[in-house]
Formats: structure tokens, C-alpha cells, sequence
């Protein structure tokens, strides 16, 4: 069988000295070069190569491009393995191995096409009748059953071993398709000197122009291609991109497109990418993606072996390969009389032209004239065959004359679909037109212009015409002096005589519409018999046009059939939306570079290898990494955490803390600028020194918290939490811009200026002093609490704050990002002598609970300042950011749930955060609920578990009180007592040392 | 995806933009009454075609953009820096249905 | 006593372009320049006397266009709101200008918060398209170019330094690993050399 179909001569895509293997379903076949997996088997006989979604029915290619429905296989194996591709498409490369999709056990025989039994019961609506009850079926039984049956193909399980990127690009000019329309807009446009982009999804420019039947500027329209791509190729101006898919029309003229740039080989070469997505930015667009050939409705339309006309056309002329050797063409237009020309050129068989229209057409006469028998009046009623077609009855439109036919391939052409998915994404609705029976797009609402066949042109001299006419419009209205009238290509006229519509051919059988969906004529007149009339209704009942290629060869044909169930026109029908993807496109190249560790960008400080080389666990705190945790060898989690924590208050610690967000104010009015952000005042901070403050946002609840400093009279220097960096610094723009621009402030992120650690603990003044020498006086009196100094050490300018997180005598110091290790370096050798460990972000947290501090657990974004217990805080003498909606009557209603501490009573095993609070244990409930736990720890200060925890009524009415902390999750509910958030030291008297 | 104009900036694309909001809203005087703010903060319009809006140019020189677009075709009418005086077209500014 | 040295974000540099020394296929169309050390402050004028800042230091305070003086470059960032970059990498070149503008405005010490990158070669402008969002076509942005975009995700200020084209990107500090790994990455099919370029800035 190998190449049996394989004609002796032509295929302009193919190069017939390299010859490719490639495997099917586990068997060897031989290809060329230039092939697509689709032309290489239909080329070696075979015409099997799928099964349908629903009824498993045999399936072979019904189209040769990205339209296909049926046609549908994985291609390559292991981590490369790629379900529900076309076959029409992928390019033939030495090794390739493919798979059919939807059978079991092999394709040719399928235990799921007793289906086809069944079909009585698997019309449309099946699943929604079938499936509904019980409803405790819905998951665990009904789920599997449509999933196993209904499958597609398998995705591959090991992670993709290949690339995928994205670019970026701005052009004048767009123009989307490389058929004739496409290369005269790009060849015009580009004349003009505009920037041009074409981008073509195939591998070659052309379309549909037949390479050898046509002939375009006195050339064999093969030359004449061939001619303006290397045309375009030489201009500076444009770029041509082939294998690249527009699939999405976006707002503001922002449309995407997926290049694929390795897929036609094996591996990608040399670091490429498997495949790249493009963003363009075009300030005119030139849609000339031409149209989609429509079937007609018979029964068993299906059968491998018939085909779109179009397609046969471009199998013989593009790769060599008759689709079959006896071959009946089945029109109700003109265009297939060139597929009948082209197939008669390469010596098939044409058997008969069965065309539904009553009247000889110019073309039809021709061919009679040319000794082809051309049934005219005719239509296909059946096709007939047990895997593959192997003949056709037809008979006239009134049913009379009834006669079957010999075949092997059966053409058929049921009208050409302009191809308005693309500008249909933009908003515009398609109107139809009677005299070409499709719809076409009404007027632009985006800068874009459509031309050829996807706006209804189908002579090859108006392509060109139109096509020329579109680029320089769209350059001239991208801003391009256009210069002087330039010619359009041009080709021999051609009288196209008008198409009939044919929709539903007479007959009873199963006349499928959609294909990739398994949707047939009956299913959609069942679905109006049943009171679907919108075609919105009726494409998600029926599914008609919900599969990967969104319907491109059946939309039409469904559209007319409801219209004809509905006694309307067409137009009263309406269309459904086209929505982006135009074809199916990888999540891998949406992702691009961005998955794995590379999901979003890594911040690390300063001092990340010192953590690392201390063995540090790190924690991913928003996009920073931090030391959570430094376990020693043979330590348990919650035994590194708690030894840290006792050893900072026994000895000291040092902790990174140059993730703080850190931002420098500047300007005579920052005092009044920071009067307004913060709760708390600013103006009379002497310089030198340091205060906590508190920031709402205007609604009333806690925005942020965090200690900032005055440096000098005009200079501030403001840090907030972690978590909060970004959000804070909005709000400082939104308050300088937009609410008081007169004030004269000016402030700038320095988060990564500095680099800061903690050191903390009784032994901290020793550490510090024996690392700054000289450098910086750390007496008390120099350095008091709340205390700031700038000193120069070793060259480096560096700020020292005297403020505690921990409750212990605690410095922060920060220095210059790039001194952070050095900085680090010197104060762990000071500190070798003084008991000095590294602390992770899980004892400071245990530090701070000890202490009543509040952090993230208890910044909810539901919280008041008094809420935490700092109500006292809120300055009355002026006014500031949230003091107006902070004294809403619900905001400082005294039963809103305040800060408490929690203690677990002794017999418990441990309290967990989350837990809701109860009075009683038997009637736990969201209305019995008196509050919740935010932070737990079992502290080594106080010796027990403590957290803290928001109450209702506060400490004013549970102090003492014993509650229930109620884990539904972990079925616990142990008792609490509800004591003073401040555990440990509460006078705060270690701050001293 | 949008396109905007930033007065400062030029056109770039919407993924250097936090969407911020309503601009129409304009912050009452310190002493005004709780009322005032509560409808500062809470009380929206949802229009159905021309609005004006926020649009936090994060990604570029940070400032606040006044943008006046259609929330029914995205068209954008004009942008402005935070001060700007910025008002919605006409009717029949659009064609989009 | 340790070392009170400074270290780069990107680590020992030395070992950086040891390690990727070389990579991808044929000859290097690009080459990543790693700046030692960048000499920076973010200068703000105060309100009103944006003008006059510009006039004193003899830069123009238009949009998208660095201005080159005798010390240092400055790119606008922002209304009103200029990196300086030290030509030289003078330390405190900043209070020199602080001094000149006799306060006018403010100047914010930045040096250590961004790292620089040099993008050359053949193939720099076709790799910056794999990230950068704005139109870089010797048609809308020549030498001089400036602007503040976002990157892979990561906020950098971009400035063109002749028409080969040369691009310096400089980014904050914490993101300088993520950063280097992407551009790197998306390099690596051009063919991608690594270099330092010492202080002393060469235009």
C-alpha cells in the first residue's frame, strides 16, 4: 500500500528527495518532506484516522487545514506527547509518531461504535436527560462513565520538557493570511514603506490559490507566490511570519498569535522554544483569512473517504495525492469545477459533477465541454460503504431519479463560509448574504478592514484587487504617506455563477452537521421541537459548535437548519459569538517562560547565602524567600522554632529583616503628610528618633502598621510590613497626586537600598559593640529606646535603630544592600562569644505573640484600631486618612470582637489557629461563635499554649472567663482562658536589657 | 487588552496598570460629615458605557491616570494626569452595539 | 574582622561568567554586560521647581529622553523625578549635586538598590521583545530612549545607549537572580555571552 496514492508528478509543497518515515497507530509509513501527517497517509491508502466523539463512527480528514474536525490524533510519545491535534496541520518530520484518538482497542475496530446502536437514546440533550438523577451520581459515577466515553485525547503526565516563550511587536500594518488577498495587502502596504507584519498559519503563503490552474500577473500562480514572498522578504519594512496563527482580536487593536517554531521538528534546535506567542500592537489590521467550505447534510456524510472539494483540490496540487482514484464531486457552487479541472489535470477519475443546481453554470458547461458527465439538478442522498466510502446515491432535489455511483472519494462542496471568527471577536456581527449564501462582517468597529474570501470575495482577480486596495488603506490610515496609485496584481476574470443552498439532502438517516461534535440534522430539529428556538440555546443544548474548531465548517449549515425548523430566514436566525482562541492553543504557550520556579520572579535579600549556609528552611513571604526556620542537625520543626525563641531571650539573636518595605520621605510638608496617613503624630517627632505608627484606609479598618523615623527636619524614613510594601506606596501616590498635591512631599521606594537585620536579646548592646568598635557610641544615652543613628562604618553609611519586636533590647541595623553579607558576617563573628543564633521568621513570630504584638494573622483587613487594642492611638487634634468612617457607630460598637490572649488550660494537647471561640461546647455554631483564634504558639517564655485571639466584648467582659476553642476540622475543643494579650514581660521591662 | 495613554508615559499596555477605581469621587473635606464619607467610599454608580477611572500607572512612572472609558466597548475617550478635568463624550461617541 | 566588602546581587561575578561563560548555538548575538557597581540617587524636585532644577543642571525635563551631563546621566522618570547615574561611579557624587541645586529638591541615595544590565549584539533588540512591551523599533526609539516598564514581571528602567542598539536595564536588587535567569534563558537561543563591565563607563 505504501504510497499508493501518491501520484507520479506534482505537489508544490512536497520535495520528493527527502523522504521521512513516520508511524501511525504503531505501524512504519513513508512520507516526503513538505507533508503534513493528514496528506502522508491519505497518500498510503490510509483513510481511517479517527473516531467521533459521540458514536465512535470511523472518521477520516474532511478538511486540509486547521479546520479539520475529524481528523483529530496525539502526536509523539512520553513528555512530548500532544492530544487533540489536526493532522492536516502537523507537519511530517523523520520519526514522528502519531496516534488515533477515541478507540479501544484499535481503531479500525472500536467497542464503543455499538454507540451507534444506541443512537436513538444519545440524541441531543442526552446527557442532560439521561444523567440527571440521582443527583448523588453526578460525581462519582456519571462523571466517569461520560469522561471515559466521551474522551478525547490523553494529555501527557511528565512535565513538558520543552520551551515556550512569549515576544512582543508594533506594526502599522497586520495583515492576517498569506492567500492571494493577504500577499497583496502585505505587498501594497509594504510598498508605502509602513511597517507590515504577515503572518500565515501555514507553512506556505498561498491559500487557496491553485498553484498551476490559476494564473496571477501572467505567472503560474505558484511563481507568482513564490515571487511576492521573496518580494516581502527583501523589504526592510516587512516581516513574514509562516506557521503563526492570529488566534485572538483584542481590545484597542491588540490581537495574539502562537508561532509555531519547532513543532514540524522532532526536538527543538539549539535553545528554541517549542513554540512562541506573540502580543501585536497594529495600528491597522487587514483580515484576509479567507473562508471555510461548508458540507452538505446526507446521510452518513461521515464516512472516510468523503471530503471537502477544496481539500481534495489541495492534497493533489500542494502534496501529490489523490485522495482517491475514482472520485464523484458533489457542488452547489462553482468552485469545485476547479477541483474537478485540477484532479482531471493529474489523470483521477473524475466519475461525475453531481451539482444541485437546475441550470448549467458557465463553469459547468465548460466541463461538460471537457467530456465530464455533470449531473446537474442532483444531490447526494447517502454514502455508502462499510469503513470507507466506496459509492454515493444521488437523485434529483424532488427525489426522482435515483442512481448510485462507484467511488472512493466523494468531493463535496456545500458553499464557501467567509471566515469571520476573527473580526467577530471584535464585536462586529455578521450579516448574511443571500447571493453567497454566508455571512460576512458588517462595518469595522476596530481599525481593520476585511478583504478576499472572508468578505465574500471568491474570484481570485477581486482577491487580489481587494487585498491590494486594503493594504494601502490601511497604511495611509496608520499615518504612512501612501504616495502615488500603484497596481494591483491581477488575473483573468471569471464569471462565478450564483450557489444554490443545499442544507439537508433528502433522506432519514444520520446527516451530520457538526462533525467534531457528532451534532446531526436530526439533533437540531429534535432540539426546536423541544423549544430551543435562539441559536444561542440551541448550540449549548445540541453542542453544535462547542468543540475545538468552534463549529468553522458547520456553524452555517446549523444555522440554515434551525432557520428551516423555525420557518425564518436566516438572518432572523442570527449567528453565535466567536470567542478567542480561533484555534486551540497550548496552556504551555500562554504560560511562556512563567511556570515552575519562573511562575513569578524570586526576590531574594541581601543576605540569603548566609542564611543558607546557616541551613536555613526558607518560607516564600509575597515574592521574597525568608529564613523560616534554622533547624540543626537531627532537630524536628518545632523544635528549631521554640530552641530559637528561648535562646534570642536567654542570649540573642540575629534575624534577617530587609524584607520590611522601606520608603524615604522627603520635603517640608512630610511631617503634615504623615499626620495625615497615620493614626498617630508626626510633626513633633524630634529628629533622631523613632515611632510605631498606624495606618487606615479610608473606610476605617487597618491598612498597615510599622516603625518610622525622622532623620532630619525634611526627611522621613517609613517602614511597613512585608506583606504590605506595594499597597502602602499606592495609597502614598494616591494621597500626594490625587487628594493633596499641594502639600510638598516627595518619597521613593529604598526597600532594596538598605538591607536590615534584627539583633536581639539580652546580649544585643555587647554584639553590636563589639562588631562596631569604634564606629558608633551604643550607650544608652547616645542610643536610647526609639533612638536612631546614621554612622559610617568601614565606608559604608549605616542606620541603627533602638526599637524591639521581640520585647528584648533589640537593635535593627541597616546598611547599604550590597554590604548586607558583610554586614551579617561582622556581627555573627561578634556574636560567637555572646551566645548569638540566627532566628527565622517562626520564633519571631513566637516573640511577638508572647508580646500581644500584632502581624498579618491579625491585620484581616476587618480590623479597627481599636480592635487591636491601639484605639488610644487615634490622634483627635487632627485629621487623618479613615478617622471619619472609624467612628461609625459598628466600628466602635464595644461587641465587636477585640484582642485578647488565650491560654490552654493544662490537660489539653495543643490550640490551633482558626479555632473558633464558644461558650459552650454542645452548641458550637456560627451563631454561638464569640470569636477566634488568630496566632497560636506553645510558648517557652510562659510555658504553655498562648495565642491570640479576637473576642466579643474583649477583655472588658472574658477576662479570666474560660471559652472553648472549637476545630470542627480536627475535632478538638479544648479550653481556653482568656487572659491579657501581653504575656511575657508585660511591663516591658527587658527592652532595657 | 487596553491600551492606554499616559500623559506621562505615552501608550502602554494595561499590564502596567492597577485599575484603581472611580475618579468621580471626590474626597470630602476632613470636616464634612460621616454621611459625605460614607458615600465618598461606598457609594458607586455602575455605568453602563462612558466612566471615568483610576488607572494606577505602577509599572511606569506611577502616577495616577484619569481615564475616561466606555466599560461597555473599552473604547477610551482621553486620559489626564491626577489633577486632570476630565469629562465623558457626548452621546453617540461610540458605534459599539 | 570580616571582609567589609561589598557583594553584588548577582553574587561573585567572576563566578557568573564563569559559569555561563558561553552558551547556546554558534557565535554570541548577544552579550549580557553585568555593571560592577552603579553610583545612583533618585533626585526629586520640589514642588515648583521642576524648571528650574532642569535649567540648573542643564538637562531638559521632557518625557522618554536621557539627558547626558559632564558627571552623570539623568533619565526622567517620573514629572519631576530623575535617576542620576555617576558617570564615573563617583561615591557621593550625589552631595555634589544636592550642593548645586541648593535645595531645589532632594536627592534619594539609590546605589545599592538597582543593579544594571548591559544588553549587546546583534540580536539585543529582538531579545528584548521576547520581554519588553514598548516599541523598540529604530523607527520610535533611538539612542538616548528611556522609560520605565515592566519586564518578565519585574519593573526595570530601560535606557538605550546608542543605535546597534546598546540597552542598559536596571532593576532592584532582590529581583537581580530572577531577573539574570530569564534574560539569560531567553538568550540562550541567540547565543549569549556574559561580561563585567568595571566601573569607568564607556560612551
Amino acid at each position: 500500500m505504501t504510497n499508493s496514492h501518491r501520484m507520479s508528478t506534482g505537489g508544490v509543497r512536497i520535495d520528493r528527495n527527502k523522504t521521512v518515515m513516520f508511524r501511525f497507530d504503531g505501524k512504519t509509513y513513508q512520507g516526503f518532506h513538505g507533508d503534513t501527517l493528514a496528506s502522508a497517509l491519505l497518500a498510503n491508502g490510509v483513510k481511517l484516522m479517527g473516531r467521533s466523539f459521540k458514536y465512535h463512527r470511523p472518521r477520516g480528514c474532511l478538511t486540509a487545514g486547521s479546520e479539520e474536525p475529524n481528523a483529530i490524533v496525539e502526536l509523539r510519545t512520553g513528555a512530548r506527547r500532544e492530544p487533540n491535534t489536526r493532522a492536516t496541520i502537523a507537519e511530517l518530520y523523520d520519526g514522528l509518531e502519531a496516534h488515533s484518538q477515541n478507540r479501544y482497542p484499535s481503531l479500525k475496530f472500536d467497542i464503543q461504535s455499538v454507540n451507534q446502536l444506541l443512537s436513538p437514546f444519545l440524541t441531543a440533550g442526552f446527557y442532560y436527560k439521561t444523567f440527571m438523577w440521582p443527583a448523588s451520581f453526578w460525581e462519582p459515577v456519571y462523571e466517569k462513565i461520560i469522561r471515559k466515553s466521551a474522551g478525547l485525547g490523553r494529555a501527557a503526565v511528565e512535565s513538558d520538557p520543552d520551551s515556550y516563550e512569549h515576544s512582543h511587536t508594533h506594526c502599522d500594518v497586520l495583515v492576517v493570511g498569506a492567500g492571494p488577498a493577504g500577499l497583496a495587502a502585505a505587498l501594497s502596504a509594504g510598498r508605502t514603506g509602513a511597517r507590515v507584519l504577515l503572518v500565515e498559519e501555514q507553512a506556505e503563503p498561498g491559500g487557496m490559490v491553485s498553484p498551476l490552474l490559476d494564473v496571477i500577473d501572467d505567472l503560474p500562480a505558484a511563481d507568482w507566490v513564490e515571487q511576492s514572498l521573496a518580494n516581502l522578504e527583501a523589504m526592510e519594512n516587512v516581516t513574514v511570519r509562516l506557521r503563526t496563527t492570529l488566534f485572538g482580536y483584542y481590545d484597542h487593536n491588540v490581537l495574539a498569535a502562537l508561532e509555531r517554531v519547532s513543532d514540524h521538528l522532532s526536538e527543538p534546535e539549539d535553545d528554541q522554544p517549542r513554540q512562541r506567542m506573540w502580543t501585536i500592537r497594529a495600528k491597522q489590521v487587514v483580515l484576509a483569512c479567507g473562508s471555510h467550505e461548508r458540507m452538505m447534510a446526507f446521510d452518513n456524510n461521515d464516512k472516510p473517504g468523503v471530503m471537502l472539494a477544496g481539500a481534495v483540490r489541495l492534497f493533489v496540487e500542494r502534496y501529490g495525492v489523490a485522495p482517491g482514484k475514482r472520485v464523484v464531486i458533489c457542488t452547489n457552487n462553482d468552485d469545485a469545477y476547479k477541483t474537478a479541472a485540477s484532479l482531471k489535470q493529474a489523470g483521477v477519475e473524475v466519475t461525475a459533477i453531481v451539482d444541485a443546481r437546475g441550470e448549467l453554470s458557465p463553469a459547468a458547461a465548460r466541463a461538460r465541454e471537457q467530456g465530464l458527465r455533470v449531473d446537474s439538478g442532483f444531490v447526494p442522498c447517502k454514502a455508502i460503504g462499510h469503513q470507507q466510502v466506496s459509492s454515493v446515491s444521488i437523485q434529483r432535489r424532488d427525489g426522482s431519479g435515483r442512481e448510485v455511483l462507484a467511488c472512493d472519494c466523494l468531493a463535496i462542496s456545500g458553499g464557501y463560509s467567509p471566515d469571520v471568527h476573527l473580526v467577530s471577536q471584535t464585536g462586529v456581527a455578521p450579516i448574511w448574504r443571500d447571493d453567497i449564501l454566508g455571512f460576512v462582517p458588517d462595518m469595522p468597529i476596530r481599525q481593520e478592514r476585511s478583504s478576499g474570501a472572508c468578505m465574500g470575495t471568491f474570484d481570485l482577480a477581486g482577491c487580489l484587487t481587494e487585498g491590494h486596495a486594503a493594504g494601502r488603506d490601511a497604511a495611509k490610515k496608520a499615518g504612512v504617506k501612501v504616495g502615488r496609485a500603484t497596481k494591483a496584481p491581477s488575473a483573468p476574470t471569471e464569471e462565478l455563477a450564483a450557489p444554490v443552498a443545499v442544507w439537508r439532502c433528502p433522506g432519514n438517516g444520520k446527516a451530520f452537521v457538526d462533525f467534531q461534535n457528532d451534532v446531526t440534522a436530526k439533533d437540531i430539529q429534535l432540539a426546536h421541537q423541544e423549544g430551543f428556538v435562539s441559536v444561542e440555546h440551541v448550540k449549548r443544548y445540541t453542542t453544535l459548535g462547542m468543540a475545538t474548531d468552534q463549529g468553522k465548517t458547520s456553524n452555517v449549515t446549523g444555522i440554515a437548519l434551525l432557520a428551516e425548523a423555525r420557518g425564518e430566514p436566516i438572518p432572523d436566525v442570527g449567528t453565535t459569538r466567536f470567542r478567542p482562541p480561533y484555534s486551540p492553543v497550548a496552556i504551555g504557550a500562554f504560560a511562556g517562560h512563567e511556570r515552575g520556579k519562573e511562575f513569578q520572579p524570586v526576590r531574594r535579600t541581601a543576605m540569603h547565602e548566609c542564611g543558607e549556609k546557616l541551613g536555613a528552611v526558607f518560607v516564600e513571604a509575597g515574592q521574597w524567600l525568608r529564613p523560616q526556620y534554622y533547624p540543626k542537625s537531627g532537630e524536628g520543626v518545632m523544635e528549631s522554632i521554640y530552641r530559637e525563641a528561648r535562646q534570642v531571650r536567654e542570649t540573642a539573636g540575629i534575624c534577617d529583616v530587609s524584607t520590611l518595605g522601606k520608603i524615604e520621605i522627603f520635603g517640608p510638608d512630610s511631617g503634615e503628610f504623615l499626620n495625615r496617613l497615620y493614626i498617630n503624630g508626626w510633626k513633633m517627632l524630634a529628629p533622631g528618633k523613632a515611632r510605631y505608627g498606624l495606618m487606615l484606609r479610608e473606610d476605617g479598618y487597618v491598612m498597615d502598621d510599622g516603625t518610622t523615623s525622622r532623620l532630619a527636619d525634611d526627611h522621613y524614613f517609613m517602614t511597613t510590613t512585608t506583606a504590605n510594601a506595594a499597597r502602602v506606596l499606592a495609597h502614598m501616590d494616591h494621597a500626594a497626586q490625587v487628594l493633596w498635591p499641594d502639600l510638598d512631599v516627595h518619597f521613593c521606594s529604598a526597600t532594596e537600598q538598605w538591607c536590615g537585620v534584627a539583633v536581639a536579646g539580652p546580649n544585643a548592646r555587647k554584639i553590636l559593640a563589639a562588631a562596631f568598635g569604634s564606629a558608633l557610641d551604643m550607650s544608652d544615652e547616645n542610643l536610647p529606646f526609639m533612638g536612631v543613628r546614621s554612622f559610617d562604618w568601614n565606608g559604608a553609611r549605616a542606620r541603627i535603630f533602638r526599637i524591639s519586636f521581640s520585647g528584648e533590647l533589640a537593635f535593627e541595623v541597616n546598611v547599604p544592600w550590597t554590604y548586607g553579607e558583610a554586614m551579617w558576617d561582622a556581627i555573627w563573628e561578634a556574636g560567637r562569644d555572646h551566645g548569638l543564633i540566627p532566628y527565622g521568621t517562626e520564633a519571631l513570630s513566637v516573640l511577638r505573640i508572647e508580646k500581644g504584638h500584632v502581624a498579618g494573622n491579625e491585620l484581616d483587613g476587618r480590623t479597627t484600631a481599636a480592635d487591636m487594642g491601639l484605639g488610644k492611638m487615634m490622634s483627635s487634634k487632627k485629621p487623618f486618612i479613615g478617622q471619619k468612617l472609624a467612628g461609625r457607630e459598628g466600628m466602635i460598637d464595644d461587641q465587636r470582637a477585640t484582642l485578647v490572649g488565650v491560654k490552654l488550660k493544662s490537660g489539653a494537647q495543643r490550640l490551633r489557629g482558626g479555632a473558633h471561640l464558644v461558650a459552650d461546647q454542645n452548641n458550637a455554631n456560627a451563631e454561638t461563635s464569640l470569636g477566634w483564634v488568630t496566632s497560636v504558639c506553645d510558648s517557652p517564655a510562659v510555658g504553655c499554649w498562648i495565642g491570640l485571639a479576637y473576642v466579643r466584648g474583649g477583655l472588658a467582659e472574658h477576662m479570666g472567663n474560660t471559652l472553648f476553642a472549637e476545630n470542627p476540622i480536627y475535632a478538638e475543643s479544648p479550653e481556653v482562658e482568656i487572659c491579657s494579650p501581653h504575656f511575657f514581660d508585660p511591663k516591658g521591662e527587658r527592652i532595657n536589657g | 487588552m487596553h491600551r492606554i495613554d499616559c500623559p506621562w508615559c505615552g501608550t502602554r499596555d494595561e499590564a502596567e496598570f492597577q485599575y484603581q477605581g472611580d475618579a468621580t469621587a471626590t474626597r470630602p473635606a476632613p470636616d464634612a460629615a460621616e454621611a459625605d464619607f460614607f458615600d465618598y467610599v461606598y457609594s458607586r454608580d455602575n455605568p453602563k458605557g462612558w466612566h471615568i477611572e483610576w488607572w494606577h500607572h505602577v509599572g511606569g512612572c506611577r502616577q495616577w491616570v484619569k481615564v475616561v472609558r466606555n466599560t461597555m466597548t473599552h473604547e477610551i475617550h482621553a486620559t489626564g494626569g491626577p489633577q486632570s478635568k476630565l469629562s465623558v463624550p457626548k452621546p453617540s461617541g461610540s458605534r459599539l452595539r | 574582622m570580616a571582609d567589609f566588602k561589598p557583594l553584588h546581587p548577582l553574587g561573585n561575578l567572576d563566578e557568573l561568567v564563569e559559569k555561563h561563560s558561553f552558551f547556546g548555538p554558534g557565535s554570541a548575538a548577544i552579550t549580557i554586560g553585568v555593571r560592577k557597581s552603579v553610583e545612583c540617587a533618585q533626585l526629586f524636585a520640589g514642588n515648583g521647581n521642576q524648571a528650574k532644577i532642569a535649567k540648573k543642571l542643564n538637562f531638559d525635563s521632557s518625557t522618554g529622553k536621557a539627558t547626558e551631563t559632564k558627571g552623570f546621566t539623568a533619565l526622567p522618570i517620573a514629572p519631576g523625578q530623575w535617576i542620576l547615574i555617576s558617570k564615573n561611579s563617583a561615591p557621593g557624587f550625589a552631595d555634589g549635586v544636592a550642593k548645586s541645586i541648593n535645595g531645589l529638591g532632594y536627592l534619594s541615595q539609590q546605589s545599592d538598590s538597582r543593579i544594571c544590565l548591559r544588553v549587546s549584539g546583534p540580536k539585543a533588540r529582538e531579545l528584548m521583545s521576547r520581554g519588553c512591551r514598548l516599541d523598540l523599533h529604530e523607527s520610535h526609539s533611538g539612542a538616548g530612549f528611556c522609560a520605565q516598564t515592566v519586564m518578565a514581571q519585574i519593573g526595570v528602567i530601560l535606557h538605550q545607549l546608542d543605535d546597534n542598539p546598546t540597552y542598559e536595564l536596571y532593576l532592584y536588587a532582590g529581583f537581580a537572580r530572577s531577573f539574570f535567569h530569564w534574560l539569560s534563558h531567553s538568550a540562550a537561543q541567540f547565543g549569549c555571552d556574559i561580561e563585567i563591565i568595571s566601573n569607568q563607563i564607556k560612551r
